[in-house]
């Protein structure tokens, strides 16, 4: 029997699992709680709870990480000096010492300017000590690597440092990205190199000497050799990984697939049994890159989702609360307010702004950061009060003194120092008694509080709560799929119309509309089985809950494959319908002229095929599958299709030989 | 003269192929104190327009066309320099060019007559033009929408050069481009990356106000 450890460091959780990777049964599962800033306390202290016996039989250990994202986002990695050929880079504050040289190529890749040499020296001399990595991207180095290559090569005479070629990570047109990713991927490189060597020194601590892969932005895994050389491809593994867990836990190889967290839900699609590609290049903080991620959309709407009441008016809203029901299990004085709200039948005005409409059910608490200075001495004041305890805004202007409008709540929530507490949909499944983990007389003076003011049913109150739930969990799903069909969500008034009637199920007067997914949404996260069998309902398809999915990304970390791809870009010297004319093959491997466009396919194929499956092979795989998919792009010429240009990527993937 | 009768000369010199009526009454406006973006708005524009649907109706022939524009462009040239620059600054730049390899330029030069008579400020780049320089014109200049024109087959190339230059500048996001020309399709826009392709300059016109709105 051979055993995978996974390991998942998330914002949150550090999760990890014990896993027969043949059969796919999870042995062994551990959750603590994401230790930072050394992510090894964590990582240590879960794998301990681990039985002994079975660790010392495991063999691979893979780990997915948001180390790498949370790292850019905080501003933190090494210093970075910068070498921009040919072109100026907008960013530059992005890197810590910055160069522009002449140099740089035309879009056929051939030479403008020459490379100005001297100027890269004396730079690299200059700063050598300054800066712990060097990232160099050139002008047009996609069509043309040669100015890069030079230039790596004089700084390595120069500076003993790690150094990053834009042409290595990215293939595709858009200098500033490629120079963003290559300038993140040299921060990072310090970075995941600490990460790896603590996750060594852990394991080695348990006694096991195994091979440690680590999971890319695809889901798909690499060797440390290689997530040192290019850390910024770890960027989303997380999501990636839960994904590939999806798959492993049901066996589907296309799905849609749910995350509910307490705060966002996150929508991915499995197709071809691999995570959907943002073909874009991920976004990472505000930074547009080149790094190949799946393609995840993130909505506002989790079980922390705050439901609010405005005059008669229900809202779904995208910010959170803390749940009624948890809040009175830790302060259980506020069962007496909401006991008190629900018999008070005073009248509640409709505010026009939602931020500033006051609810006898909605508390004030403080989330423990320090206010900053620019704060009013009121809302100081305020500060002080919920500190001890959560209170209505109403009771704390009564407490205080003062009118509730003078408080600057939104300002307060903006900054992070208070947090609401209020009804959700968490405790819609508390008052329906399908979740019992906290007190559910809370949720249960909610509901009433809703049903006393809004003239409804309690039971009117939850089922109109979980349709709002459903429908903008459905929308958000159709928003995805459509989003990956066509590119674009700007949705017309006949779309909006369609879409809306699709959700809800709502007929029209002369029609009604139905939109099915093809394939089955698999629910990841504790709430899904209240949420999803009904969002499924409504998109026509199968709902299928996934086995240990609160430890889904741990699973995945360790069920994905070792992948390496490359697209070559083979374009004719003339557009034209003849596949005898002489064509250029352009990627990371160079720039080669042939004499007909079949020449540089079968070039592509050959050379690509051995570039792909030498780097799986180098990885660890015990064997190769590759794959070649040809994409041509064509246009009608008088009576034959002529060709613009043809991408032929070529994909290797094979499994770690321990995991056989 | 009544400021109507000047405008109402604007508009026929454009409309009769009148090209020193064209010149006389712009400088009839100007000396009239006419605020000259009335003048041309309200004057040759609108006369512009009025050729622009005869042809579009196919009740005037392109060569008409371009003496047409050859008035209106006489007009403009005395209008334009007396616009006080606050009042151009909301005018969205547009650039019409024949791509290198090409010297065709009648189908460019009647965009860029409708495009001026729809309110742009439309920097002509010529003919035969490399797609670096087209960039890197575009980028200096600030152009917000790039009008590329070619009538022969081995030249549309060079309109695929320039959207790839775009995109490896980051300016293509930037801007919008369109095509133009007999061997061009709205299938071989989509695919080279452009927004739009057109028959008809009019409708190019329509269709960019819409995109811009």
């Amino acid at each position: 029997m051979s055993l995978g450890l996974g390991l998942d460091t998330g914002g949150t959780y550090t999760d990890a699992v014990i896993l027969d990777l043949k059969h796919g049964n999870v042995l062994q599962k551990g959750k603590v709680l994401t230790t930072r800033p050394d992510l090894i306390t964590g990582i240590g202290k879960v794998i301990d709870s681990f039985d002994r016996d079975l660790l010392q039989q495991v063999s691979i250990a893979s780990l997915s990480t948001t180390l790498a994202t949370n790292s850019i986002v905080e501003g933190q990695g090494c210093k970075v000096g910068l070498i921009c050929i040919g072109r100026d880079f907008d960013d530059a504050s992005l890197a810590d010492r910055y160069l522009r040289v002449d140099g740089g190529h035309d879009i056929n890749g051939n030479e403008v300017v020459s490379l100005d040499e001297i100027s890269i020296r004396n730079f690299a001399e200059k700063i050598k000590d300054d800066v712990d990595c060097f990232a160099i991207t050139g002008y047009m180095s996609v069509r043309n690597p040669n100015h890069e290559i030079a230039a790596a090569e004089i700084v390595s005479k120069t500076a003993e440092k790690p150094i990053v070629c834009g042409y290595q990570l990215s293939s595709i047109l858009g200098f500033k990205e490629r120079t963003v990713t290559a300038v993140m991927n040299a921060k990072l490189i310090p970075v995941i190199d600490n990460l790896i060597k603590s996750v060594g020194k852990v394991l080695a601590e348990k006694g096991l000497d195994i091979p440690i892969m680590i999971v890319k932005g695809d889901g798909s895994m690499m060797s440390i050799e290689t997530a040192k050389k290019r850390p910024v491809e770890t960027i989303l593994s997380g999501p990636a990984a839960s994904l590939t867990g999806a798959r492993e836990m049901t066996g589907l190889n296309e799905a849609v697939v749910v995350d509910m967290g307490g705060t966002t839900t996150d929508i991915g699609v499995l197709r071809n049994g691999f995570p959907s590609i943002n073909k874009e290049g991920a976004l990472i903080g505000c930074y547009k890159t080149h790094v190949m991620a799946a393609e995840i959309s993130t909505t506002g709407l989790g079980g922390d989702s705050r439901v609010f009441l405005n005059g008669k008016k229900m809202k779904l809203m995208s910010s959170r609360a803390v749940p009624l029901c948890v809040a009175a299990t830790v302060w259980p004085g506020i069962l007496d307010d909401l006991k008190a709200a629900t018999e008070n039948s005073e009248k509640v005005r409709e505010s026009i702004d939602d931020n500033h409409a006051v609810s006898d059910i909605e508390f004030l608490t403080v989330t423990g950061s320090c206010p900053a200075n620019h704060l009013s001495g009121l809302d100081r004041d305020l500060l002080k009060l919920i500190s001890k305890r959560p209170y209505t805004l109403k009771r704390a202007g009564e407490l205080l003194k003062v009118n509730v409008l003078e408080f600057d709540v939104p300002k307060l929530e903006k900054n992070g120092l208070v947090r609401r507490v209020g009804l959700t949909p968490t405790d819609v499944l508390h008052s329906e008694r399908s979740y019992k983990e906290y007190d559910y007389r809370a949720s249960d003076y909610g509901i009433e509080y809703f049903a006393n003011r809004t003239g409804l049913g309690k039971k009117e109150v939850i089922a109109k709560i979980k349709d709002m739930v459903c429908s903008k969990i459905s929308m958000s799903i159709l928003s995805k799929v459509i989003m990956d069909e066509t590119g674009s969500t700007d949705y017309c008034t006949v779309a909006e119309d369609l879409l809306e009637k699709a959700v809800s199920g709502n007929e029209g007067k002369d029609f009604s509309c139905r939109i099915a997914l093809n394939k089955p949404i698999i629910g990841i996260g504790a709430p899904v089985n209240a949420w999803l069998p009904d969002v499924a309902r409504r998109l026509h398809t199968d709902f299928i809950p996934m086995k240990n999915s609160q430890v889904g990304n741990a699973i995945g970390a360790v069920s994905g494959c070792i992948l390496e791809s490359i697209n070559i870009l083979i374009e004719p010297q003339k557009m034209s319908s003849s596949s005898q004319s002489s064509c250029t093959a352009y990627s990371k491997l160079g720039r080669f002229a042939f004499d007909s466009v079949d020449e540089g396919i079968s070039y592509a194929k050959s050379e690509g095929g051995k570039f792909v499956e030498e780097s799986v092979m180098k990885a660890g795989a015990s064997s190769v599958n590759t794959v070649y998919d040809i994409k041509e792009r064509t246009f009608e010429q008088g009576n034959s299709t002529a060709v613009i240009d043809i991408v032929v990527s070529v994909t290797a993937t094979g499994k770690p030989r321990q995991m056989i | 003269m009544s400021k109507e009768e000047i405008l109402k000369d604007l508009s026929d010199s454009v409309i009769n192929y009148k090209l020193d009526l064209a010149k006389s009454s712009a400088q009839a406006a100007l000396d009239a104190d006419i605020d000259p973006v009335l003048a041309i708005n309200e004057g040759l524009v609108k006369g512009m327009g009025v050729v622009g649907d005869n042809y579009e109706a196919r009740k005037v022939y392109l060569p008409q066309v371009l003496v047409s524009a050859n008035c209106m462009y006489a007009g403009l040239d005395i209008l334009i320099p007396a616009i006080p620059v606050e009042s151009m600054k909301n005018s969205k730049k547009c650039a019409t060019v024949v791509v290198e390899g090409d010297v065709h330029d009648i189908g460019k030069n009647i965009v860029k007559t409708m495009l001026t008579a729809g309110g742009y400020m439309v920097t002509d780049y010529g003919k035969d033009i490399p797609p670096e320089t087209i960039v890197e014109s575009a980028e200096k200049d600030g152009i917000e929408c790039i009008c590329l024109s070619t009538l022969m087959t081995p030249t549309m190339d060079n309109m695929k050069k320039t959207l790839d230059i775009l995109k490896e500048t980051g300016y293509r996001s930037k801007c919008f481009v369109t095509i133009g020309g007999p061997p061009t399709s709205p299938k071989f826009a989509e695919e080279i990356g452009a927004d739009h392709r057109d028959t008809n300059a009019q409708n190019c016109v329509r269709w960019l106000k819409e995109a811009w709105e």
